[in-house]
């Protein structure tokens, strides 16, 4: 009876010491968006954008088209490369999971060299924790019409 | 209270009621918890003649208290029934044990152990290897970050 008790105490405290810390994989969804002025009165948001409408919406543009969109699942430690553009390439790592539920990443996007035989070069590089449920945005990235923005959201 | 058969056989033998006694006469023989019950009713049996006094006699409160206490300890001859409780027992103490336990467990976890709250975005680093180019960041009122480069009219990459 008491090994019973004490089977029955060790298996609930597991199971509840179990929490998402044991994921071994990160999930975020990610847009690439060409945000530019086009002088319309309403702002346009095409369909895949839709999800994240409210997040671009203290941006100075007026339309906002997808150019590319993925789901990523990167275990930590490793690293996710996406060609956005012909010139620019999202790179994400993540590197751990906190115990308060954000994750620290690292988070480059980088454009081929002027001289082709250097090493691309990172126009922006950079360390977060990212929240639950929260996104981080990156903009400013220029592109032959309008800008580039960058929307990574965790699932 | 409740008697054993064998008890109520054996109470039958001893009132001479044959068709209700089944065995008892073997298990008298055999069984020493059946002989030792047929014993004691044969000793209660003269007090009992003398029911309808007033008063228990000294001769008589011994056996007196025995019956009660016999009665009261949960029938010292029924075997049976003192496992059962002795294992009710067991499995109620360690019930409430395992209750207390997982409470302070929960409770340990959330004021101790448990996770701490939730916090916004957090830049560690940033960096930019454009030339002239400078990043701001800064939280938006949904709670999420934006990174805004800012790069000079002039800079072509």
């Amino acid at each position: 009876m008491k090994i019973a008790a004490w089977g029955i105490l060790i298996a609930l405290a597991g199971g509840l010491a179990a929490d998402d810390r044991t994921d071994t994989t990160v999930s975020l969804s990610m847009w690439a968006i060409q945000a530019s002025s086009e002088g319309r009165e309403t702002k346009f948001f095409d369909a895949a954008v839709a999800p994240i409408r409210g997040s671009l919406s203290d941006l100075p543009f007026d339309t906002y088209r997808t150019l590319e969109t993925r789901r990523l699942h990167i275990p930590y430690g490793n690293e996710s490369q996406t060609y956005l553009t012909d010139n620019y390439k999202l790179i994400v790592r993540p590197i751990s999971k906190e115990e308060d539920g954000r994750i620290r990443l690292n988070l480059c996007v980088e454009i081929p060299p002027k001289d082709p035989r250097r090493t691309p070069v990172k126009a922006i590089d950079t360390r977060l924790l990212l929240a639950p449920n929260q996104k981080i945005k990156v903009g400013g990235l220029q592109l032959e019409q309008g800008e580039l923005v960058i929307v990574l959201a965790r699932d | 209270m409740n008697k054993n058969i064998w008890q109520k056989q054996v109470e039958a033998y001893f009132d001479g009621e044959r068709e209700h006694a089944g065995n008892a006469a073997q298990l008298i023989a055999e069984r020493p918890e059946c002989a030792v019950y047929y014993e004691r009713l044969k000793a209660l049996r003269p007090d009992a003649n003398t029911a309808g006094q007033d008063g228990i006699s000294d001769a008589q409160f011994p056996a007196f208290m025995a019956g009660i206490r016999s009665e009261i300890e949960g029938d010292a001859f029924s075997g049976w029934g003192f496992r059962t409780r002795g294992w009710l027992a067991v499995a109620s103490v360690t019930a409430a044990a395992l209750v207390f336990v997982f409470a302070a467990f929960v409770i340990f976890a959330t004021f101790t152990g448990g996770p701490a709250p939730v916090q916004a975005n957090e830049i560690e680093h940033v960096s930019t290897e454009l030339e002239g180019a400078t990043v701001e960041w800064y939280d938006d009122e949904q709670g999420g970050t934006t990174l805004w480069i800012s790069v000079s009219e002039d800079d072509v990459w």
